[in-house]
């Protein structure tokens, strides 16, 4: 998994790269580096998925993991660009119904200037 | 509807159990037999004589062995002519054919050919063969054996009564030791009896009463040529174990018979005291012997086949002569026991063994009922009596000794009733095989040829795709998770979602549509299905799902349904560890059936035993019951204890207690079914009919379950008692029967039969059931005489009264009977 950062405003938008699996625990895991950006005062974060090739349950429950942490700071984590069987997934669990996921990377910035 | 009975049938129903309308083809049978014999005792009597006279005693053999070969090719001749003519002409044929030859054999007995003699001994034996069968098979063409069994004693008595007037007119007519002008009076007999066929025949007609399609025996079936003759009458009875087994017992009698009579004529030689008197006393003996005969088979007869059943019927004969043979062998011989033994046989032969025997032939199938008929009925007597001879003879040849003879006799006899008991053993099944099943117990049908769990998930899985895509996804991944994505199934998601209509509603549904091909399939099925559950189980889903549902519980908002929906659905799918009970408590609550449906659902999959009393309490409501019956059929058996205390409970409202009974017959277990059975024996009028079909449903799902039989015969007899007290009321309204008590009676005859049920081959009440409901007048018959046949004698006569075809005066009587002797019980 390769992480790169872009900043629009005050949204930092985290472009993911390659699989985010158990089997595959870099250094830092996902929720960690999340963790590490709201420490930092980041408070709205855009996880874009475009280039994810593979997330297991492992993966989900880093994404999870994340949403908590930055809720819980009061901050706003979304999703953007997510695979047709993520989404599935998420149907079929409901986080559609508890996370904010958007095809489009405009309508998803511009959901945050709405907030 | 019936009229008046008349004046006839007041007197006819004195001597038999005869009904409005019955009256005037019994009388014709009657008279039929009657010519018929009256005829036979002329030609028999100069056979008789003209033989003696011409050609002496020692060649009888030879008219014996003649006469045989002569049948056989009879057989083989009448087998044709039934397979080409109608029964109406194959009849009046060979009545005509008899009536000419008759004319014939008095013209040329005045030539004075000694050998002549010999042929007509030989003729009138095949005219008795003919005739008579033919008589028995045109019974065999208008009665089923209900009616059979009421009527044989009066028209049976015909064939006595035509014995003793032919036999007396002979004496009284006769001017010389061989009178063959005699045959003149046997052939106005047979004229006579033409006109009584065509009267029979006529009535046959006008009632649609007539031989059935097969048994005017095209010789074209099914496009195949019919074979016929002798050797296909004889491959009918060795291939059928039914006809082997009757034959074999029709055999054992003649050659029983032919034993007897000689152990008669060895007595009567050795007594001295008649002298000169002893033909007179004979004459006297014969006549008085039919005129025995003849008031056993009109007042006993059919009273006691009625009474007692074929089988006890077909075994009183033997026995009798078992009794009275070993009489002879243990004392010391004298007239009285052979005039005893005599007076038995040529009685109870005549009478009783001759009516049970033919009415083990109705109820087969004509296509080889009259072949096999012919077969047995004209060459088998013939040639089982010639056995009988030779066999005799051969044991002669040993010793002849009186009480040697006796005790082989006795040895046959035995053999003979256990023959009996084999084919009245096979009559229930040809019986059985007689009634069509007509249908399957819904529940049995569907389950075999549906699986409505599928078909519940589909539908809802159909129906969901107008509320929710997540809805939609998680049933599809309960249909994925159960193994029931079917690819028709998923087509039909798919394909449908195209329709005009459906499309209409927006583009979410075309996502969709795309979204449901993506789905995976094969070993990526499986994968998915691990991650989903993996997730399912992951602390932080929890704790984010279970804030969320928190949320939306609280929120009952109008528009907010779908989203205790879905939350109600999500908790089927989570690990039953996981599912909070509080909110699943609060979804149960909810006042929407969609709600409370899914988390009906989702506590009996999780298995949480403390929403029981709230799924219970959903059985009252006819909105929710069946959703509620669904999910404490998902928590299975283990909860089969507590409903049953469920029932203990007084207070608790009939239409829960009837749902309850209700899940307990779909558990289909042995332990819901003492349950259920238990509660039976309770008195609780209000819940018998349920407790009735929840135990039938159970015995029809899984026959190996056992009800137990004590509270079954228990519940049999108070369910008669109740029919009995509803057909009174009915009965003695006098007016027309109300629609509502029409049915209670209907209810209550199905109960009867279901109860039965429990207690007799399921299979065989079954189809007695639907035919007795639902046949036509003769499978009704059917389905009675298969009761009578396979139920014990006191179940017998509680239920066979309720049942049968009767006049309102008869079915009143019976009642009272039934129910003074329920009360007495």
């Amino acid at each position: 998994m390769k992480i790169s950062t872009r900043e629009i405003n005050d949204i930092l938008i985290v472009d993911i790269e390659g699989e985010i699996r158990r089997s595959d625990i870099t250094d830092m895991t996902l929720h960690q580096w999340i963790k590490q950006q709201l420490e930092r005062g980041k408070r709205k974060i855009l996880l874009n998925f475009e280039k994810v090739e593979f997330i297991d349950s492992f993966g989900v429950g880093e994404i999870l993991a994340s949403y908590i942490s930055a809720n819980n700071l009061g901050g706003k984590l979304k999703l953007v660009r997510i695979s047709k069987k993520l989404y599935l997934i998420f149907q079929v669990t409901m986080l559609t119904r508890v996370l904010e996921i958007y095809d489009d990377e405009q309508v998803a910035l511009e959901s945050f200037f709405k907030e | 509807m019936t009229d008046e009975p008349s004046r006839l049938h007041g007197f006819l129903s004195r001597l038999v159990e005869i009904k409005p309308g019955e009256e005037r083809i019994t009388l014709l049978l009657f008279f039929y037999f009657f010519l018929i014999t009256a005829a036979y005792s002329i030609i028999k009597s100069l056979r008789v004589a003209s033989y003696l006279d011409s050609l002496g005693a020692d060649k009888l053999p030879l008219a014996y062995l003649l006469t045989a070969v002569s049948i056989g090719l009879v057989v083989a001749i009448h087998s044709k002519l039934q397979a080409s003519l109608s029964r109406l002409n194959l009849i009046i044929f060979s009545l005509a054919f008899f009536i000419l030859t008759a004319v014939l054999f008095w013209l040329l007995f005045s030539l004075g050919w000694a050998w002549l003699s010999l042929a007509y001994y030989i003729w009138a034996n095949i005219f008795l063969a003919v005739v008579i069968t033919q008589f028995w098979i045109v019974v065999n063409d208008i009665f089923n054996p209900r009616e059979t069994k009421r009527l044989v004693g009066l028209f049976g008595s015909g064939g006595i009564l035509g014995g003793i007037l032919g036999g007396e007119a002979t004496g009284l007519m006769a001017r010389a030791s061989v009178d063959t002008r005699l045959l003149f009076l046997a052939c106005g007999f047979l004229l006579l009896t033409i006109v009584v066929v065509y009267l029979i025949a006529d009535w046959q007609k006008r009632s649609g009463r007539g031989p059935s399609q097969d048994s005017t025996e095209s010789t074209q079936q099914n496009g195949k040529t019919e074979r016929v003759g002798f050797r296909e009458c004889l491959r009918t009875v060795i291939g059928q174990r039914y006809f082997r087994l009757l034959a074999g017992g029709i055999a054992l009698s003649l050659i029983v018979s032919t034993f007897i009579d000689w152990q008669f004529s060895k007595v009567v030689e050795g007594t001295a005291s008649l002298g000169d008197r002893l033909t007179s006393f004979f004459g006297h003996f014969n006549a008085g012997l039919l005129v025995v005969a003849f008031f056993i088979q009109l007042f006993l007869t059919s009273r006691f086949v009625q009474k007692f059943g074929i089988r006890f019927s077909f075994l009183i004969y033997p026995s009798v002569l078992i009794i009275v043979l070993t009489g002879l062998t243990a004392l010391p011989a004298s007239l009285l026991m052979a005039l005893t033994l005599k007076a038995s046989d040529k009685s109870l032969s005549y009478t009783l063994n001759q009516s049970v025997r033919e009415l083990l032939y109705i109820p087969v199938s004509p296509e080889v009922k009259y072949k096999a008929k012919i077969f047995i009925d004209m060459f088998l007597n013939r040639f089982a009596k010639g056995l009988g001879g030779v066999l005799l003879m051969a044991l002669l040849y040993f010793s002849l000794n009186l009480r040697f003879i006796s005790l082989v006799t006795i040895l046959l006899i035995l053999g003979w009733m256990a023959v009996n008991l084999q084919v009245t053993r096979e009559y229930a099944a040809v019986v059985r095989n007689k009634l069509k099943k007509k249908w399957d117990r819904a529940e049995k049908a569907v389950a075999e040829q549906l699986d409505l769990d599928y078909l519940k998930l589909a539908f809802d899985t159909l129906d969901t795709r107008r509320r929710s895509r997540e809805l939609l996804a998680m049933d599809i991944f309960d249909l994925m998770k159960q193994d029931k994505l079917r690819p028709e199934l998923k087509e039909l998601l798919t394909s449908n979602l195209s329709e005009p209509g459906v499309s209409s509603l927006g583009t979410l549904f075309e996502e969709e549509a795309l979204a449901l091909s993506e789905w995976p399939a094969g070993e990526n099925e499986d994968l998915l299905k691990k991650e989903v559950d993996e997730i399912l189980s992951l602390e932080a889903y929890q704790e984010l799902i279970k804030e969320y549902i928190r949320r939306v519980v609280a929120d009952k908002k109008p528009g907010t349904e779908i989203m205790r929906m879905e939350a109600a659905k999500l908790f089927s799918l989570m690990p039953a560890n996981f599912v909070p009970a509080e909110e699943l408590a609060e979804l149960l609550g909810d006042e929407s059936p969609e709600v409370s449906r899914l988390a009906m659902d989702s506590a009996a999959r999780s298995g949480q035993k403390e929403h029981l009393e709230t799924i219970i309490r959903k059985l009252k409501d006819p909105v929710t019951r069946e959703d509620a019956v669904s999910a404490l059929l998902t928590f299975g058996s283990k909860i089969t204890g507590t409903l049953s205390d469920y029932l203990e409970v007084e207070e608790l409202d009939l239409e829960v207690k009837k749902a309850i009974i209700n899940v307990l017959s779909r558990m289909a277990t042995q332990e819901a079914a003492d349950l259920l059975a238990l509660e039976l024996q309770k008195n609780q009028p209000e819940l018998d009919g349920e407790l009735i079909e929840a135990l039938d449903r159970i015995h029809h799902l899984k026959p190996e379950i056992s009800i137990p039989a004590e509270i079954s015969r228990k519940k049999l007899k108070e369910e008669i008692e109740r029919h009995c007290q509803l057909l009174l009321a009915t009965l003695d309204s006098q007016g027309p029967l109300g629609e509502e008590a029409e049915k209670e009676l209907v209810r209550s005859q199905s109960d009867i039969f279901k109860l039965l049920g429990f207690l007799y081959p399921g299979d065989d009440i079954s189809r007695a059931w639907q035919n007795f409901r639902t046949g036509t007048k003769d499978s009704r018959a059917y389905a009675l005489e298969l009761l009578d046949n396979i139920l014990i004698k006191s179940d017998r006569e509680m239920v066979l009264p309720l049942l049968e075809d009767l006049p309102p005066s008869d079915r009143l009587k019976r009642v009272r009977t039934l129910l003074d002797e329920l009360g007495k019980t």
